[in-house]
């Protein structure tokens, strides 16, 4: 079994009215531990529904999910709530930083939290942001609070990291940076990083590539030769 | 319907919590202001309706010399003066069971002060009569007992009224007397303690004691208010007008009956004083005729004596005589028995010699002529014995006549001897009789002399009498009117400084409430403008002007006022001043009907002032936004900028604090409107809780430092006012022996007017003087309220208890008057103040009582305590003291207490809507500031739950903020409401009590417990509402 499996995953949700609609059509893919994996497809095609599923934010309809030999749809409320706490690390295409914060504060919310976090400071360095360590959110560029959102994402040492349109606040050259760095970490922490995007032009950095559209996987591809960020446009 | 008007519609429907909040803060603000102003207005128009529906009078005239029928119609004539009516009011003394009270004893009018009937029916006979219906109720009166009434000095109760026994047929109230005070008198216990009321033609007097006036056009205005007050001054200054006449008029009239009766005593004088003349003649003639009589009476027993003697001598003599008769008698009979036994001798001797010669001749012995010689010679001796015996008969014969003779003597003369003994037997009744006689003429002349000499005492009393009364009538003085407004009746003006308090209250009690809905609309509207910046910005780039804009906003805030208004002042306007007024109703049960009308002012002004509040606080709120260019609106509001703080400086301090803490601490700092607003509802909440358990500490501060620490004494005998010496060393014996008491003292108390220099105020107090000083601390704690310093009682001032200096303005060193009834006035000087709650007290040494009275003071009172650990129960030891002939009431101290725990416990509805009240006031404020964080933060709060937060961690994280600002605010609360408490309960307490200054430790307890316990049910909710923050919001895009 891979280290991430879905099988027959459904979603629906029951609108008002009785109205049934189904987000997640029966999706079955699988990912490997350390992969950087890319989800991408259309709006509404059903990303968003994949990463609440794999970050443990939301219940599914039928199916299984098997995150490193645990099949977390089985689990309560109260389960999942450990799971998000000790086991995934989510960066937002917003940041959700905490205002209150420093971007070290921020940091070490998550890693207060966590079983086996790392040291704050450390990231934050790592992320290169140690200049940064005690400004507040509304003083950091869009790229230094996605960073601080990495940092965050990292600290607590996750088994996957989920990336929500990481780059989709930023500009050009930012969001590479930002990708570069997501790939840094994949590759020297051998983290299971899961991108998703609705930007076809990221697909080419991933170790692997899954296609999603209506609620199904339309195309799931494995990258021999994942290019470098560098030499990515779009 | 425009679309931005639906908007407004479906906003309120989307934020129902907001709304909601916003509806509520003002509906409770409202409620307050229009609810507590309300309560004055419906104090004075309950009580108004009250006096206009018994015509209670406006006007009272009075007179040093009372007031005749022309003065009433002086009166009635005067322009204004709608009706006049005089009347008679008179105090006296009725028992009941063995105790005596006072009581006023006043004429039933028509059309003017007319009682309320409240039980039984009107008295029809001058023998029934109505009594008031807190005396019915307190003494146990039914109807069908009778009353007999005394007079409380040494008038006599005939020259006032025609009736002194009376059936009670029914109970009344009067507008005059709302609460059970009716005032001092100068009779009894000096309180008067009912009323009763009968029909005028019960009055003897020939003048009335008063007239009462109504004054055209009062009953249309309020009572109390300044218009009415205007219509009675001028009223009154047109009386003035007619006064001085009347005045003279009375005092002729007086003075003239005066001296006519002045001429008749000394007309009934001078008659007198013949009549005793008289007395005394006939007294004299008496007396000589008594000397006669006594004379003559001697002289009858002097008579007696002789007659005596001489009788005496006759009986002797008679004696005698008849000794010498008898022995006559005897002389005589012997020698007629010697003469006769001669004669017979002789005769036989010639008998013999005859027979012997009769023998002899027959014998033929002797010759016959011897025989004839000797027979010759026999017949010689023959005849000279017969000779000798007709003369010794006729000798004989004449001595037995002259025997005879001699024993007819003696028979007179014993017959006259009886005679004279009968005659003296009379001679000494008559001289017995004499005796008596003069015996009783004697007492019969003494029992002159001693009338005599009571004739001329009180021909001299009279003298007197006649004297003085000729003193009195140039003494009269001028008849002096009193031309009295409303306010001399007590009960009519503490009822209206009772409404003033509670207006008082009424001025700064909502404030809380306003300035709490102030900042919560403030909070509230900034935030959903913020929230809904991008709709502005579009509408504004829709080319919508900003009043167009903004009109959504007035209008959601205007429709959560208006309705909160309404409701509030439905609610409110009802709710406070029942409650209110019931409270007070305790204290003036003779207001039967309470009104509360919607006082529209009030609920005007609260309204209008909750509208201003928030349209400011709404334009405010919007305009900063709207002045920002639309471009700008679309883009996410830049967040207010998070700042260090200063905690964070101190190193080392702040890399411990859990980020929780962190995150509240930052918040307080970057959003201070939400501070003020949560802190000053939490604050305000508190301090309401801290007032309503304060205000019943206040009371039970009455009842253990009065009852407990101060009034020492356990039980009160009061002595009857008719009590001997020897009735009380009864009493005093009893008490001695029983072992329940542990000791008892006499003291004097009596009810006084007290006033000074400083205030116009005149107020009721009780003249204290303890008989012995040595006991005085054991009864009384004469003490400081704030060191606890026992004060001394001197010789040469007096100690008042607290409340009194403070109204009348007294401190040590002061002088002040007190009298009775404006008579008997003297001043006194204030040694110190001393603790006290209940009434008003000037305790006065013996020795100062002796020299401004120039007597002793009556002692009236005994001041009892009981032995350690004794129990005695109340109606026991009354039934059981009333028995003695010295005890006039009895009072024990358990029963005062009990008395105030039930007013204590009408307190309970006062505190039961102080703690809905601060109830309200917290949970607008914190579902307030939580809906915004929440709403705020929504976002934040997704994110922590997807970064792994529990729901309990993630409820802390808000929490914390929650928990620090119920904490600062319960603390500011505290020291707040013990300012406001301390406000309210000097604005509230009546005029006879003081209340206790301080909180006590368990009510801060419960204030604060209570506070917190609000946040913690706030809490949870917020809690609820935080589970269902949907995680997907954090992969939104900000608004």
């Amino acid at each position: 079994m891979s280290y991430i499996e879905l099988i027959d995953v459904v979603k629906e949700y029951s609108a008002k009215g009785g109205v049934t609609t189904r987000a997640l059509d029966g999706i079955n893919f699988h990912i490997e531990q350390g992969e950087l994996v890319v989800i991408v497809g259309p709006s509404g095609a059903g990303k968003t529904t994949v990463l609440n599923m794999l970050g443990g934010m939301d219940t599914i309809t039928s199916g299984e999910i098997w995150v490193d030999d645990v099949d977390i749809s089985k689990f309560t409320p109260k389960q999942l709530t450990k799971y998000r706490r000790n086991d995934v690390g989510f960066v937002f295409q917003f940041y959700n930083l905490v205002p209150n914060f420093t971007a070290l504060e921020n940091v070490e919310l998550s890693n207060q939290i966590s079983k086996n976090p790392m040291s704050a400071k450390k990231i934050m360095h790592e992320v290169g942001l140690s200049h940064r360590l005690d400004n507040f959110p509304a003083q950091l560029s869009g790229g230094e609070q996605q960073r601080v959102s990495i940092a965050r994402a990292l600290a607590k040492n996750p088994k996957i990291m989920l990336c929500d349109e990481p780059t989709g606040a930023l500009d050009y050259k930012t969001g590479k940076t930002i990708l570069k760095l997501l790939q840094t970490m994949c590759r020297k922490k051998g983290m299971t990083v899961i991108i998703i995007t609705h930007n076809q032009a990221i697909a080419p950095m991933a170790d692997r590539v899954i296609q999603i559209k209506n609620g199904k996987v339309e195309r799931m591809g494995i990258n021999r030769n994942p290019l470098p960020v560098e030499e990515i446009e779009w | 319907m425009k679309i931005i008007h639906k908007d407004v519609l479906r906003e309120i429907k989307v934020s129902t919590g907001r709304f909601v909040s916003l509806f509520l803060i003002v509906a409770l603000g409202v409620a307050v202001y229009a609810g507590i102003r309300s309560s004055k207005p419906d104090m004075m128009i309950s009580a108004d309706a009250f006096y206009d529906e018994s015509n209670l009078e406006d006007i009272r005239v009075m007179s040093t010399l009372g007031l005749t029928d022309e003065d009433v119609d002086a009166l009635a004539k005067v322009d204004g003066i709608e009706k006049a009516v005089g009347t008679y009011t008179s105090d006296f003394i009725c028992h009941l069971g063995d105790s005596q009270y006072v009581v006023k004893l006043m004429a039933i009018t028509d059309g003017i002060n007319e009682i309320t009937l409240e039980s039984g029916r009107m008295p029809q006979a001058d023998n029934e009569c109505l009594i008031d219906n807190y005396y019915m109720n307190l003494r146990e009166y039914e109807i069908g007992d009778t009353i007999e009434i005394f007079s409380g000095d040494d008038t006599d109760p005939e020259d006032i009224v025609n009736v002194t026994e009376f059936t009670v047929t029914g109970s009344f109230v009067s507008s005059e007397y709302l609460s059970m005070t009716m005032g001092n008198t100068t009779i009894g216990s000096g309180k008067i303690e009912g009323l009763m009321a009968v029909k005028p033609s019960v009055f003897a007097l020939d003048v009335y004691t008063e007239v009462d006036l109504l004054v055209d056009g009062a009953k249309e205005l309020m009572c109390y208010s300044d218009e009415y007050e205007d219509l009675i001054d001028g009223e009154k200054d047109k009386i003035e007008e007619i006064r001085e006449e009347r005045e003279q008029a009375r005092y002729d009239s007086v003075i003239g009956e005066a001296n006519e009766e002045l001429d008749k005593a000394k007309k009934e004088y001078d008659d007198g004083k013949a009549e005793l003349d008289d007395a005394k003649k006939q007294y004299d003639d008496g007396k000589a005729e008594l000397e006669n009589a006594k004379n003559a009476y001697y002289n009858g027993i002097n008579e007696l004596d002789e007659k005596r003697a001489e009788l005496t001598k006759g009986e002797n003599d008679l004696a005698a005589a008849k000794t010498e008769l008898a022995n006559q008698k005897n002389a005589l009979q012997a020698q007629k028995d010697s003469t006769y036994a001669e004669i017979s001798q002789q005769q036989s001797t010639l008998d013999e010699q005859r027979a012997k010669l009769e023998a002899a001749h027959e014998a033929g012995l002797i010759p016959d002529a011897q025989y004839q010689a000797a027979l010759e010679q026999i017949e010689a001796g023959q005849a000279q014995i017969n000779a000798a015996k007709t003369q010794a008969d006729t000798e004989f014969a004449a001595f037995d006549a002259k025997i005879a003779a001699g024993e007819q003597e003696i028979a007179a003369n014993e017959q006259k001897i009886e005679d004279g003994k009968a005659a003296i037997a009379d001679a000494e009744a008559q001289l017995y009789q004499a005796e008596i006689d003069i015996a009783n003429g004697e007492k019969e002349l003494e029992d002159a002399e001693k009338e005599i000499a009571d004739g001329e005492k009180e021909l001299k009393d009279a003298e007197k009498e006649l004297d003085d009364a000729e003193r009195e009538i140039s003494k009269i003085e001028k008849a002096e009117w009193f031309i009295l407004g409303r306010n001399y009746l007590t009960e009519y003006t503490s009822f209206k400084s009772d409404a003033e308090r509670i207006g008082n209250i009424g001025k700064v009690f909502p404030m809380i409430f306003f300035i709490v809905a102030a900042l919560v609309c403030l909070t509230t509207m900034t935030r959903m403008v913020d929230e809904e910046r991008t709709q502005i910005g579009t509408l504004k780039a829709l080319g919508y002007g900003k009043g167009m804009i903004m009109r959504k906003y007035i209008v959601y805030a205007l429709l959560a006022t208006l309705f909160g208004s309404v409701a509030g002042a439905l609610a409110g306007g009802k709710i406070f001043p029942f409650v209110i007024l019931n409270v007070y109703k305790i204290l003036y049960p003779n207001i039967d009907k309470l009104y509360f009308p919607y006082n529209l002012e009030h609920s005007l002004v609260a309204a209008g002032a909750s509208i201003v509040c928030i349209l400011a606080a709404t334009f405010f709120a919007c305009t900063k936004s709207l002045l920002e260019q639309p471009a700008e609106l679309m883009r996410p509001v830049a967040p207010k900028q998070a700042k260090k703080l200063l905690l964070e400086r101190i190193p080392g301090l702040w890399s411990r604090i859990r980020f929780t803490w962190k995150n509240a601490l930052r918040n307080f700092v970057r959003y201070k409107k939400r501070l003020f607003m949560t802190l000053f509802g939490i604050a305000g909440s508190t301090a309401l809780l801290l007032v309503g358990f304060g205000l019943k500490d206040s009371i039970n501060t009455i009842l253990y430092s009065q009852f407990g620490s101060i009034d020492r004494y356990d039980e009160v005998v009061i002595i009857d006012g008719d009590a001997t010496e020897r009735n009380k060393e009864e009493l005093s014996g009893v008490l001695e022996n029983d072992a329940r008491f542990g000791s008892f003292t006499y003291i004097y108390q009596s009810a006084l007017d007290a006033e000074s220099a400083n205030t116009k105020e005149v107020m009721n107090v009780y003249l204290f003087v303890p008989e012995d000083m040595e006991a005085l601390p054991d009864n009384v704690d004469l003490r400081d309220r704030v060191t606890q310093e026992k004060i001394p009682l001197e010789n040469d001032s007096v100690l008042i208890s607290e409340k009194m200096a403070n109204q009348l303005k007294l401190k040590a060193g002061d002088t002040f008057q007190i009298s009775s009834g404006q008579k008997d006035k003297k001043t006194l000087t204030v040694g110190g103040i001393v603790e006290n709650y209940v009434y008003h007290y000037i305790y006065m040494s013996p020795v100062l009582y002796e020299s401004l009275y120039g007597h002793q003071a009556e002692y009236n009172q005994i001041l009892i305590k009981n032995s350690e650990g004794a129990h005695v129960d109340p109606s026991a030891f009354g039934e059981e003291f009333l028995k003695y002939d010295a005890v006039g009431g009895v009072m024990c101290v358990e029963s005062l207490i009990e008395q105030f725990e039930d007013i204590l416990s009408s307190l309970d509805s006062i505190t039961l809507v102080l703690i809905v009240c601060a109830a309200g006031l917290t949970f607008v404020v914190l579902f307030n500031l939580n809906n915004i964080n929440i709403s705020e933060r929504r976002r934040e709060l997704a994110t922590l739950k997807v970064l792994g937060f529990y729901d309990i961690e993630l409820s802390q994280y808000i929490y914390r903020e929650n928990v620090l600002i119920t904490i600062i605010g319960v603390a500011i609360g505290v020291v707040f409401g013990i300012f406001l408490n301390r406000f309210v309960v000097t604005t509230v307490e009546v005029d006879i009590v003081m209340f206790g200054r301080q909180i006590f430790f368990p009510s801060f307890v419960k204030s604060i417990l209570i506070a917190i316990g609000f946040a913690v049910i706030v809490n949870l909710i917020v809690h609820l509402k935080l589970k269902k923050i949907d995680m997907a919001t954090s992969l939104k895009s900000v608004e």
